[in-house]
Order: structure tokens, then C-alpha cells, then sequence
């Protein structure tokens, strides 16, 4: 009589687990074999230190290519390291909007050195992305790396937040892990030919930002500094890694447009009841009373934020450009450094319209009615000190009033106190300037003072910016030259340090 | 021996299948999560 089958523990092991890892490779294998479920997105979108977002390119040795565009932009091909200095800019929308090819051009008129110049500058990408990109970039073997990141923490805060929402702590691991199979994504390609697009399933979209606004609508100052706290640390870490490498930095500040509204206003609960409710009225009554030539300009809840569009891909059905505040020299005589106006969609002549009708000045009954929207101002501000919007419409007040030494410091107020600022401000600045100080072989090159000191009255506003922190296309060029400057100075300087160095042993 | 292996899997038909199961509807569910995620943060073009 033959003998039942004997199950060891090797065995059931076996059954427990080859069957579905086979059934994977056959699934892997047949989809490899048609050609589909490659990988069409990295559900890591950047924060996933799993994925890598450069690779080396199986075509040329030496060469790697860029996977960090998810088919919104082409991806980048970096040829082999070669006789040319290789400087790597890191950062979010604006580095990338940096024209690379024109720093090269200026470093190479600089100096001896040819330059070669990669830009990783990549969209909506604050300082934990740009961190996880700037940990894998390093292979590059880089020879100077620049870091402009700060505009983008509660924009990448934002994302974070998004993600939390729609996929579980436990779930985030599980679907990267997915994201390396083809079954998953061929599984993926099956559900969304059937899926009907969800409401916030659109291209780029300006208004998505309200959005983004409802977030942080109750976001507390205490938990905006605890993200910026957050911000100094990964920059922190980047200065390290760069200085473990022998790999010299050069840290950006952040220039920014003074003239943009705070993003997110809100009153502590803490200060009670009575002090919002005294608080709020006070800010609706300057409602009422702004002047109506200037209501245009009035933050509206949520932002209105132009957008690289609607400076470069309209009609120009608004007609000639308005005239906004005379530049300091040597930009006086060249005017704002905006694109033409027959680009520019209605939308945006609206605003600058409004911005030049600021500007020329008010009328004697404005000028009359500024004092009292003023100290109603500073009556909201008594009682709510760190309010953003009532510090913004001082510094307007006290703009129009001729006083821009006092309307900078309102503006400045303004922007250092925004709950969830979607641009740098003098805190991050200080934040920059303290982590610059503090590591050895990082150099700060100083964006925020080349910007102010091009501007009327060292108030960044719409001559110099396209919104609340691009620039206009001139701007980037302009600051091409003194970047390609800061750079060869800061080469010169580390080769002389690296040379010294090299003769003492 | 298919048969053999037939036999086999059937004697340990609990011990392969709900690893099998739950793997396919977890990737399942996954990727049905994935193809109707609300939004991709990526097409955010504000900073």
C-alpha cells in the first residue's frame, strides 16, 4: 500500500510561495514579451528614495538620463563627464527656468575653465525632493553644485498632504514597491480605459491653487515654522553631503515679488473670540473703503496667480503695455523686463493695468481716504499682530502714501507671517544665510539683493516678476550674468583652497 | 508527474492559494487606486 505523501515544512514553504511568484514571472514575462505595463509613472513622484531618478544610459558608458519628467517635460541625457566643469543646479520651477545654456555661454566668456551646466530644476519641487534628487545626482561627480530651493515647502507640503490622503501609511510602501512590476501597471492601463476622469483630474490649471488654499486654510504659524525648521534641516543635509564629497555649494537666497499677496491669513484661536471678531470687522470695513480705482489689486480668497501663460501664450488683445515704476539704473532706460505684450493674455493686462493705476499715484480723495484705511490697519494689527493680509494692505497703504521705507518693512511682515507662503520671504532668506555660514566649502550668492537693488525703491515688484515668485525671462538672463560670475569666483577661490591644500602635503 | 504535481497542489490547495488570491487583489486594488487617484500632484505648476 503506497504511503500518503509526507508534507515537510520545506515543502508547504514552497507552496506558499512559488506559486504566486511564479504566476508573477509568467505575468512579468508574457507582458515584457508584448511590449507592455512598462513603467509609465513613478508613484513615488519624487519623495521616494526607492525610485532613481537618474540612470546610467545603456547606450553610451558614462552617460545617464533623467527619469523625473513623468512625459510632462523630455527627460534630460547627461553626456559622459568629460575636460568640462560640471556644475549642477538643483531647485524647484524657478532653477529650472534658469537658461542653462546662457550661464554656460557666461562661464565660459568668464574664464579659462569650459563649463558644462546640468539643470535638475524640476516643478513644484521643495527641499525634500530636491534632497532625494541631490542625494542620487552626486554620481554625476559634479564639480560645483547650486542650490535655489525655498519658494516651493508649502507647495511640496501641499503634495505630501495629497498623497497622505490618498494612499494609507500602510499602502505607500506596498504601491512603490507595485510601481516596479509590469502586472501593476498593465493592471493600471485596465482600469483607467474604464475610469471616467475624477474632478481634479486635469492638465495645469490655475486654479488648482485654490486647492491647494482650502489645505491650509487653518494652518497654524507654529506649524509653518515647524516646516520651515524642516526645510533648514535638508538643507543642512545637502551642504553635508556636498562637503563629504569635496564638492564646494553654492546656496541661493530667494528673491521673491514683495507686491503678491500672503497666500493664507488666518487668526490664531488663542487671541479669543472678541479679538477676531473686532479684527475681521476691521478688515472688511478697508474692504469697503479701498479705493475702487484699485480694487483689482485686492487679494482675492482664493489667489489669483498668473501664470507663465498668460505672459507668453495669449493674444495680446489688451493692448500696449501700462507703465509700472521707473527701474533704478542701469535699468532705467530699458523699462520692466516682461515679455512683449502682444503674448500676454487679457487677463494679465487687467492686472498690470491695475498695478500701473496704483502706481501713478492716488487721486487728492484717495490720498485723503489713506490715512484713516492706515490706522484702521494698525488697529487690526493691535490686536492680531502676525496677521498677514493687514500687514499686505499697510504696505500698500503706506506705498501709496509715498513712504516706501515703511511699506517695505509692512510687506516684508507680510510674507514672513503668510501661514503657507508659496514664496520665499525674509525667513527663509535668514535660514539660508544661517546654513550657508555654517558648513565649510558652501558660498551664499545673494539673488534676493541682486533682485532688490534692480528695483524701484528695493520693492520687488511685476517690472522685474511674472507672479509671487517667477520672474520674467530677461530677469533669468540678467541673473544669469552675475550667477556665472559668482561661479567662476567660487571655483577660483575652492581651486586655489584645493591647491594650497595639495602643497602643504 | 503533471499529474503528481496536480495531486500535490491539491493536497496543499490552502497553503498556496490565499497567499496567490490575496497578492492578484491586493495588486488589484492597488493599481484600481492607482488608475483613480484624484489628482497627480506633479501637473501643479505654482512654485
Amino acid at each position: 500500500m503506497a504511503e500518503p505523501p509526507r508534507t515537510t515544512a520545506l515543502s508547504r514553504l514552497c507552496w506558499l510561495l512559488l506559486p504566486t511568484v511564479l504566476a508573477l514571472c509568467v505575468c512579468e514575462l508574457a507582458l515584457a514579451l508584448l511590449g507592455l505595463g512598462a513603467a509609465e509613472q513613478q508613484v513615488g513622484r519624487g519623495f521616494s528614495r526607492d525610485v532613481s531618478y537618474l540612470l546610467p544610459d545603456p547606450q553610451r558608458a558614462g552617460a545617464w538620463r533623467t527619469q523625473m519628467f513623468q512625459g510632462e517635460e523630455p527627460e534630460i541625457s547627461i553626456a559622459p563627464k568629460g575636460d568640462a566643469r560640471r556644475v549642477v543646479l538643483f531647485g524647484g520651477s524657478n532653477t529650472a527656468r534658469f537658461p542653462g545654456g546662457n550661464l554656460r555661454q557666461f562661464l565660459d566668456a568668464a574664464g579659462p575653465d569650459r563649463w558644462e551646466v546640468v539643470n535638475l530644476g524640476r516643478s513644484g519641487y521643495g527641499s525634500a525632493r530636491v534632497l532625494v534628487l541631490f542625494e542620487q545626482a552626486l554620481a554625476l561627480e559634479p564639480d560645483l553644485v547650486v542650490i535655489y530651493s525655498g519658494h516651493n515647502e508649502f507647495v511640496e507640503l501641499g503634495f505630501e498632504m495629497q498623497i497622505e490622503r490618498e494612499w494609507g501609511a500602510l499602502e505607500r510602501p506596498l504601491v512603490t514597491a507595485a510601481s516596479k512590476l509590469r502586472t501593476f501597471h498593465a493592471l493600471v492601463a485596465a482600469f483607467e480605459t474604464g475610469a471616467t476622469a475624477p474632478a481634479g483630474r486635469s492638465p495645469v490649471a490655475p486654479e488648482r491653487s485654490a486647492f491647494e488654499h482650502d489645505k491650509f486654510r487653518s494652518f497654524q504659524y507654529a506649524q509653518t515654522l515647524r516646516r520651515l525648521q524642516a526645510y533648514e534641516a535638508n538643507l543642512d543635509r545637502m551642504c553635508a553631503l556636498a562637503h563629504e564629497r569635496g564638492v564646494p555649494v553654492l546656496l541661493g537666497t530667494l528673491f521673491s515679488n514683495d507686491l503678491s499677496a500672503p497666500f493664507v491669513s488666518n487668526i490664531d484661536p488663542a487671541l479669543g473670540a472678541e479679538a477676531r471678531r473686532l479684527a475681521i470687522e476691521g478688515l472688511m470695513r478697508v474692504h469697503a473703503a479701498w479705493p475702487a480705482r484699485w480694487k483689482e489689486i485686492l487679494p482675492r480668497e482664493p489667489p489669483v496667480v498668473l501664470n507663465l501663460g498668460d505672459w507668453e501664450f495669449g493674444d495680446g488683445s489688451g493692448g500696449a503695455a501700462p507703465a509700472l515704476r521707473a527701474l533704478p539704473e542701469p535699468l532705467a532706460a530699458r523699462g520692466p523686463l516682461w515679455a512683449d505684450p502682444s503674448k500676454w493674455r487679457a487677463r494679465t493686462h487687467e492686472l498690470m493695468s491695475a498695478w500701473a493705476r496704483f502706481h501713478a499715484g492716488p487721486t487728492p480723495d484717495e490720498r485723503e481716504a489713506l490715512p484713516k484705511l492706515a490706522s484702521e490697519l494698525e488697529g487690526v494689527l493691535a490686536r492680531v499682530p502676525d496677521h498677514p493680509l493687514a500687514h499686505y494692505l499697510l504696505g500698500l497703504c503706506r506705498l501709496a502714501s509715498g513712504e516706501p521705507e515703511r511699506a517695505r518693512e509692512s510687506l516684508e511682515l507680510a510674507a514672513r507671517y503668510d501661514r503657507a507662503p508659496l514664496k520665499a520671504s525674509s525667513l527663509t532668506n535668514e535660514i539660508v544665510r544661517r546654513v550657508a555660514g555654517r558648513h565649510p566649502g558652501v558660498a551664499l550668492f545673494d539673488f534676493d539683493e541682486l533682485v532688490r537693488a534692480r528695483s524701484p525703491d528695493r520693492i520687488v515688484g511685476f517690472e522685474l516678476m511674472q507672479d509671487h515668485c517667477h520672474a520674467h525671462a530677461d530677469t533669468y538672463l540678467m541673473l544669469m550674468r552675475d550667477l556665472a560670475e559668482i561661479i567662476a569666483r567660487e571655483w577660483a577661490a575652492s581651486s586655489g583652497a584645493r591647491a594650497a591644500a595639495g602643497g602643504r602635503r | 508527474m503533471i499529474g503528481s504535481l496536480l495531486r500535490s497542489a491539491r493536497a496543499h490547495l490552502w497553503w498556496w492559494l490565499p497567499p496567490f488570491v490575496l497578492t492578484f487583489a491586493l495588486l488589484a486594488y492597488l493599481a484600481w487606486k492607482q488608475a483613480h487617484a484624484a489628482s497627480n500632484p506633479f501637473t501643479y505648476d505654482l512654485g
